[in-house]
């Protein structure tokens, strides 16, 4: 039995798959916030008794974990000290000298997690091609030692200029604190971040370092929880790349972790939408405050290298999700102006919106969709929560009266700006990244995103909708489909003129030696892990780079002059330029290994209902006004059998809304298709 | 949310506030989508990584409908370069696929030559109904000093290459002479190209989407709803001026004083009076234009204020001319802060730092609360020297973060870019992979920060090994008069540039020096200014960080 464990604020997701039939089981319990392991032990054992899974069953856990993420939200990162050349420990304070934000002089700038006081410098400097101008003094590691005592720091970020063209003085330094100083943990920047530009990468060094403790521990706990179960089962951990890693590797890198869980929702996507044969597609996943997008292109999603937490940049790849502070609780509001706005203020979970019953005031997007007759007006959540029908009429009644509109025009007001919100972010993914939306599907998934998704995609033209069976379950279940991923990068600048072949393939051997030690480090065989070489090139003088596949075969004049060629083009269908007579740069090698692709047999769904409607509703759409429109369960369809919007589609955790001139079709693997007649 | 925002007002009736707010939001995203497409095909790092630049939506009469500034100081700039395009070029002569080019502060409406504005107007069904706009920071432009804003210069000419509004593109297809032209007398003309193409690049993005707007919701419901967010943000800006108390207060600051003219400081005047819903500035008493580049044209005078007001007051308030109404601005003609036809301009955002401070003053006069003290500019240097090749240069255009002034309830910022400035900073790995200079030392600079209650932002230390000869420029604000402190607290450290510091061959480099040859070995360091600080040293409560980390105090 495979599971896959993701912990939300409010909820912890367990799902377990058997990979001999693809038979799944889904679980859901309270999160346990203090500490997250116990809620994650808890919900494995009782998916283990659910399925009548045997202990020695248990093959491994894939686990999608916010406990990094929210400990720098938190500042329950440990103490931590930096290590840096001398003049240079301000790095952290300067930053790229930019506003936090370019209006509002009250931000402050990210606490760098070390403190001023809590940073060391070393007399020591390496040139741009990490050669060796001044060596660390031996007296000042001597004094280094006491001064990490003294300081009662947990944790050391070790980082020096120009580190990424060489680690041996990093490396002298960290060797020393790991010898002399078993119980202080250490990284070094060329270890986290093996790229060029330091105020990047001394951040996410010490970011890196702050959470070490803090992910140690809570890994030992759980790595330990599962042991007791079956000590053959693997623990992995969901990296925000998309892919996921052992826990030993966790251990050491806490910061690839900060997208775990929307990284797995994702790959979730991936699978659902392979299932429906569609490999070019959008996500949609809108929970209570807030919407997530994602472009997937060749079952690909893509990456980016600019992530930030807590307004600290972390380099790591991560799964390129935009998110909008549009959710199903953001609160309805008018402003000086007299406009109406919407978000991105949230109701949140408590008290929730006014239709939530809980004392909500406030007009939020659920409750415009109960006026709209959207929602279910007696129940959500399969009858666990009970609708304030009258609550969310009288919010939306009151806004209404204030905006000077029938309560129809506000309710659909407030809709309309949340969807113009939605259609807005999907363009920063797609048009502004060089892609036409009217090429993908949408694929909605959370507990709003099917009540929103049809009047979205017609906004952007796109034709196809897709809602997956469980859409709350998405990111657990991406974690059973997820593959084992590690990214190793090196910089060094090399001009790709004439006679650059030999040191081209000097740089990828220096970073393939780095992917052999790992593997063994993992234990793994070769043959496990497929390998992409990607190399980071510009034009000279430019300070952005376009990727470009380097491959694993010899690189001898002509493969370079090719390299060179494909980095023109590239730029070219890019940016719609090449400087063709420009010199080249190659800046960076990358190499990934990837994890062989886990198949499972499809889970037979073969109970189908009758295909009749429960109920019938009034419901408000933008042309046609209120129409009295079926309300179906999604367990009475009929798989492979097309019907004809309006409808709508309610389950447990969602409602879909079916656009009068849109079908609808259930299709055998369990994914609900829209699709807009031609 | 700010006190603005929770107060729910009954909006006007003639506007649709569902409406309006849709079409707003897609035609702002027009505007950013055009950021978008500029920073991805620029070529030069100043545009591509330190964001140098901006994109707007305008009006037919030039009016900015939304604008995605990335630097505050173009707020509202290219209304002046629109204008001047409708001015010499009648609507009805103007046909789809059309794009001009101007960057003259006296015939382009522009506020410096590097700034090159590119402008087109947007077609739906043959009738011009918008324009797209952007403007970008071009790292040369030609003139007598690499960079093309030495403060040495006397005269516009001296600057580089000036350009009324001329036509780049017609009706689709390049006109190739105007690239030429440009590239012909910069320094760097590989990236001018590159930067042009990436600027016409982004109109065509910006076109495309407003046609979109158009074609969806009809030209006269798309305008009017623009004209309704206008009129709203205008509504917004007045209700905010509605609750400070009528009065005004006059300060006087100086600039450093003019390079030719060195024994003299150069006094800058405000008058700030707010009337019911109306700012009224007036500048009368600010010294005559000076001989040098420090001169402030309208254009960048406006943008300032626009940018300094809205920090001030309503940060969340759209960008957009709906509250420009709101501002009344007059500075005497031939004075520093709007200098007459000819006059150099191309240092002005130092001055427009001070500025900020005057204008921050009057404000923190007025409405106490909202104080803010006095903010270390930032300062500049231009590193250039040959390359192997006869006739070929680099050029290393550098600016360094001054700090923010303490607030009445919080200490200033460290190291940031300040008032209507905003680019980013060159990482040292960067620079050193491109040019042949060391970085000894980049460092916060405690000392320059303004003591008090609240204390001011503390300045920077970069210092730079040459390690080959080469030549600097430099460019600066706060050398000799410091960024004042309020109500108790004391002014920042003023700022300097050193040469061979803590040798025998130490030397205070002058602050707007033109091109100085400096020999491979030598180490050239800048300071910048502190900080004024908010409130008597004697009331400060020291802060601690959470944890018991030691903070900046230790």
């Amino acid at each position: 039995m495979l599971v896959g464990i993701d912990i939300g604020g409010t909820f912890t997701d367990v799902v377990a798959l058997d990979p001999r039939n693809g038979r799944v089981f889904l679980h859901k319990l309270p999160s346990t916030n203090d500490n997250p392991a116990l809620a994650a032990l808890l919900g494995l054992h009782e998916i283990l008794a659910q399925s009548g899974t045997s202990p020695e069953r248990l093959e491994g856990v894939s686990h999608g974990t916010t406990v990094a993420t929210n400990a720098v939200l938190q500042s329950r990162y440990a103490r931590t000290a930096l290590v840096t050349t001398k003049g240079f420990r301000d790095v952290l304070d300067i930053g790229r000298q930019r506003r936090p934000d370019l209006w509002d002089i009250d931000r402050d700038k990210p606490d760098p997690i070390a403190a001023r006081g809590d940073r060391f410098e070393v007399d020591e400097r390496l040139d741009r091609n990490g050669d060796v101008l001044k060596a660390p003094p031996a007296a000042e590691i001597e004094a280094l030692i006491p001064w990490i005592q003294t300081a009662g720091v947990e944790a050391v970020a070790v980082c020096f200029l120009h580190a990424y063209a060489s680690n041996r003085h990093e490396e002298r330094i960290a060797d020393e604190v790991r010898r002399r100083l078993p119980g202080v943990y250490v990284c070094t920047s060329a270890e986290v971040v093996n790229e060029f530009r330091e105020y990047e990468r001394f951040c996410s060094t010490v970011v890196n370092a702050s959470l070490l403790p803090v992910m140690d521990r809570y890994l030992a706990e759980l790595e330990g929880g599962v042991h007791d179960i079956s000590g053959k089962a693997f623990l992995r951990v969901m990296q925000s790349s998309g892919g996921t890693m052992s826990a030993t590797a966790a251990r050491e890198k806490p910061i690839n972790t900060f997208l775990s869980g929307p990284s797995a929702g994702v790959i979730g996507a991936v699978a659902v939408a392979a299932a429906a044969k569609q490999d070019d597609f959008i996500t949609l996943d809108v929970g209570g405050t807030s919407a997530d997008v994602c472009l997937v292109e060749d079952g690909q999603s893509q990456l980016r290298l600019d992530q930030r937490i807590a307004g600290l940049p972390v380099k790591t790849p991560t799964v390129d999700v935009h998110t909008v502070g549009t959710g199903g609780g953001s609160i309805a509001w008018i402003d000086a102006s007299g406009l109406l706005k919407v978000g991105p203020q949230s109701a949140g979970a408590t008290p929730g919106p006014a239709c939530y019953g809980r004392g909500g005031t406030m007009p939020t997007v659920s409750d415009a969709n109960e006026v709209l007759g959207r929602l279910n007006p007696d129940t959500l959540l399969g009858g666990r929560l009970k609708v304030d029908w009258d609550a969310a009429d009288g919010v939306i009644s009151d806004l209404a009266g204030k905006l000077g509109l029938s309560r129809t025009e506000a309710a659909f007001g407030v809709i309309r700006i949340a969807n113009a919100q939605i259609v807005q972010a999907i363009r920063v993914i797609s048009v502004e990244r060089g892609h036409d939306p009217r090429d993908f599907a949408l694929l909605a998934a959370g507990g709003g995103g099917p009540a929103q998704a049809a009047e979205v995609a017609r906004e952007l033209g796109i034709k196809t909708v897709l809602v997956p069976a469980n859409p709350g379950l998405l990111c657990a279940y991406g974690l059973l489909h997820s593959r084992q991923r590690a990214d190793f990068s090196r910089t060094r600048l090399i001009p790709v003129a004439d006679g650059a072949s030999g040191a081209i393939s000097d740089l990828r051997d220096d970073v393939l030696a780095e992917v052999e030690e790992w593997r063994q480090r993992e234990g793994k065989a070769p043959d496990d892990f497929e390998l992409a070489c990607l190399g980071d090139f510009r034009y000279g003088g430019q300070d952005s780079e376009l990727q470009v596949d380097i491959g694993l075969g010899a690189i001898d004049e002509v493969v370079a002059a090719a390299l060179r060629k494909a980095f023109h083009d590239a730029h070219e269908a890019n940016y719609g330029y090449a400087a063709r007579a420009q010199r080249v740069e190659l800046v960076a090698i990358r190499i990934v290994a990837t994890g062989r692709q886990p198949r499972y047999p499809a889970e037979d769904l073969s109970a189908a209902g009758d295909g009749r409607p429960s109920a019938t509703r009034s419901v408000w759409f933008e042309h046609d006004g209120r129409v009295d429109t079926p309300i179906y369960q999604r367990s009475s369809l009929i798989p492979g059998t097309a019907m004809q919007g309006p409808a709508i589609v309610e389950q447990m955790d969602t409602s879909t809304l079916v656009l009068p001139g849109m079908s609808f079709t259930l299709l055998p693997s369990g994914v609900l298709v829209l699709e807009e007649a031609e | 949310m700010s006190a603005a925002e929770t107060t729910a007002a009954t909006p006007p009736a003639t506007i649709d506030p569902i409406m309006t707010e849709v079409i707003y939001n897609q035609v702002l995203g027009a505007a950013e989508e055009m950021g978008t497409a500029l920073a991805r095909t620029a070529y030069s790092p100043n545009i591509k990584q330190r964001f140098d630049f901006s994109t707007a939506v305008l009006g037919l009469d030039g009016e900015v409908l939304a604008q995605a500034p990335r630097i505050p100081i173009h707020l509202g700039s290219m209304i002046g370069s629109v204008r001047e395009l409708v001015r010499t070029r009648p609507l009805e002569t103007l046909r789809a696929g059309d794009m001009f080019l101007a960057n003259d502060p006296y015939n382009g409406g522009g506020q410096h030559l590097p700034d090159i504005n590119v402008m087109a107007p947007v077609f739906f069904e043959d009738t011009p109904v918008a324009f797209v706009a952007n403007i970008a920071h071009h790292a040369d432009v030609g003139g007598m000093l690499a960079g093309s804003e030495a403060i040495a210069c006397k005269t516009i000419f001296q600057e580089g290459i000036r350009f009324p509004t001329v036509q780049l593109m017609r009706q689709g297809e390049l006109v190739e002479d105007i690239l030429s032209i440009v590239a012909l007398n910069s320094r760097t003309p590989d990236e001018r190209r590159g930067d042009l193409l990436a600027q016409i690049a982004a109109n065509q993005v910006g076109s495309r989407r407003v046609t979109e707007c158009v074609a969806k919701f009809g030209a006269a419901a798309t305008l009017g709803a623009l004209t309704s967010y206008m009129n709203a943000t205008e509504t917004r800006f007045r209700a905010v001026l509605a609750g400070i108390p009528d009065g005004t207060a006059t300060v006087e600051d100086f600039l450093d004083p003019d390079v030719y003219a060195p024994d003299r400081p150069v006094p800058i005047r405000l008058t700030l009076e707010k009337r019911g819903t109306d700012i009224f500035l007036d500048f009368s008493g600010s010294a005559a234009q000076l001989q040098s580049a420090r001169n402030v044209p309208l254009g960048a005078l406006h943008s300032t204020i626009y940018s300094v007001l809205k920090m001030l007051l309503d940060p969340g308030l759209a960008a957009n001319s709906g509250y420009f109404r709101a501002i009344h601005i007059t500075s005497p003609e031939g004075s520093v802060l709007n200098p007459n036809v000819g006059a150099a301009v191309g240092a002005r955002a130092l001055p427009c730092a001070v500025i900020g401070d005057v204008v921050a003053r009057t404000i923190s006069e007025l409405v106490p609360e909202r104080a803010l003290a006095g903010c270390g500019p930032h300062h500049q240097i231009i590193f250039s020297g040959d390359r192997d090749q006869p006739g070929q240069f680099w050029v290393n255009y550098e600016t360094y973060a001054g700090a923010l002034g303490a607030r009445p309830y919080k200490d200033g910022v460290d190291a940031i870019r300040v008032h209507a400035s905003g680019s980013s900073n060159l990482p040292v790995e960067a620079l050193e992979q491109s040019y042949p200079l060391l970085i000894e030392e980049y460092a916060l600079n405690p000392a320059s920060a303004g003591e008090g209650q609240y204390r001011g932002g503390a300045g920077i230390v970069r210092s730079y090994r040459a390690l080959a000869d080469m030549r600097v420029t430099l460019a600066a604000e706060r050398q000799t008069v410091p960024a004042r402190g309020l109500a108790g607290g004391a002014d920042g450290q003023p700022g300097t540039f050193i040469l061979n510091p803590g040798t025998t061959g130490e030397e205070i480099l002058y602050s707007a020096l033109g091109e100085r040859e400096i020999r491979a070995g030598e180490v050239i360091s800048v300071h910048t200014p502190g900080a004024g600080g908010y409130g008597p040293k004697t009331a400060r409560v020291s802060a601690t960080k959470a944890g018991g980390r030691p903070g900046r105090d230790t």
